[in-house]
């Protein structure tokens, strides 16, 4: 299951436990609410770095960090097309 | 503060507006009211609010420990828009503020907060005993445009300030760009690490709004790191606002 969302309020409302979680933000919150909906992880767009302070929380949280140099849109289309729904 | 003519010169305040409290789950468990309220009068602060996410629970406890303390207060709240732009909407009328925190609160998701994920989020009296804690999770965006917010505000007699608007999260600019047209803001806010004259040079928009500066503190030693001066007679929302335009002699710096 696949999620694409860059507002966290969204995602709060919205993403289902288990899901991939594909955003460009970068901070904090983005572990903890992925912790709190209880996601498998969360893909980082754009070639951006997450925060230290993401990782930290992601640890705590034990949620999988990944990251990928394309755009949200080309990650999606590629992640969606392999099934990842 | 000295006394003023009808014209002025008149009194200065030195205030921060952009300060949570324990409140606010990303604030230290030290920030009380009666704790800020100490702390900016020792950074020689006069006029300060706390504007915690989407609540103002804490204001009647600001208001006691500032009046105690003989220190000017405002009351209000950091808005998280629908769009995940927040903006201070400051009142000077206690009970307007909580009225419109009721409002705002009432179109909060509700999803309960995790104090090991985002932190406490305490309710407070005057002498920092604990009234109650906010079960709901307040760093939330509120299902109210940014729009809808300033125009609620302005309606209800209050300012209505974008916060860190050179912030690459969480602004006006990094949500919408550019402020809607014809949104009623009294001043844009910039953070520690924005320079003016850069971040006017890039959004032409900003020469149109008063630049201000304020602390959003949400550690004690925070207070009062950046503050406004209003030159106005007394330290109301009408006066600031005069301030703002730089109308009647009233000013700011």
């Amino acid at each position: 299951m696949g999620y694409a969302s860059d507002l966290l309020s969204d995602v709060l409302a919205n993403a289902r436990p288990g899901g991939l979680w594909v955003t460009l933000q970068t901070n904090r919150n983005v572990a903890a609410v992925a912790g709190l909906q209880e996601l498998a992880g969360v893909l980082i767009t754009g070639g951006r770095q997450p925060q230290e302070d993401l990782l930290e929380v992601a640890r705590d949280q034990r949620v999988n960090v990944l990251s990928t140099p394309l755009s949200t849109y080309e990650v999606v289309g590629r992640l969606y097309a392999l099934g990842v729904r | 503060m000295r006394s003023a003519s009808a014209e002025g010169p008149f009194p200065e305040y030195a205030a921060d507006l952009h300060i949570h409290s324990v409140l606010s789950p990303c604030a230290d468990l030290e920030m009380s009211p009666k704790a800020v309220v100490r702390r900016a009068r020792q950074a020689g602060l006069s006029l300060v609010a706390l504007t915690d996410h989407n609540a103002a629970w804490n204001a009647p406890a600001l208001r006691d420990a500032a009046g105690e303390a003989g220190l000017h207060a405002l009351y209000g709240m950091e808005v998280r828009s629908q769009e995940e732009a927040d903006v201070l909407c400051l009142f000077d009328d206690l009970e307007v503020a909580l009225a419109w925190g009721r409002e705002v609160y009432a179109t909060l998701p509700d999803i309960p907060n995790d104090p090991l994920l985002f932190g406490d989020q305490v309710v407070v009296d005057r002498d920092e005993t604990i009234l109650r804690v906010e079960a709901r999770l307040l760093i939330n965006a509120v299902d109210i445009p940014l729009g809808r917010i300033a125009q609620e505000t302005a309606a209800r007699g209050g300012l209505a300030v974008p916060v860190h608007v050179d912030r690459p999260v969480n602004s006006l600019i990094s949500q919408l760009g550019f402020p809607p047209e014809g949104c009623p803001f009294d001043a844009m806010e910039i953070s520690p690490f924005g320079r003016a004259e850069e971040m006017r040079a890039r959004h032409p928009w900003l020469r149109g709004f008063p630049l201000v500066r304020f602390s959003d503190a949400h550690a004690l030693g925070e207070v009062g790191r950046q503050r406004t001066i209003f030159r106005v007679r007394a330290p109301s929302i009408r006066e600031i606002r005069m301030a703002l335009r730089g109308e009647g002699g009233r000013s700011f710096r």
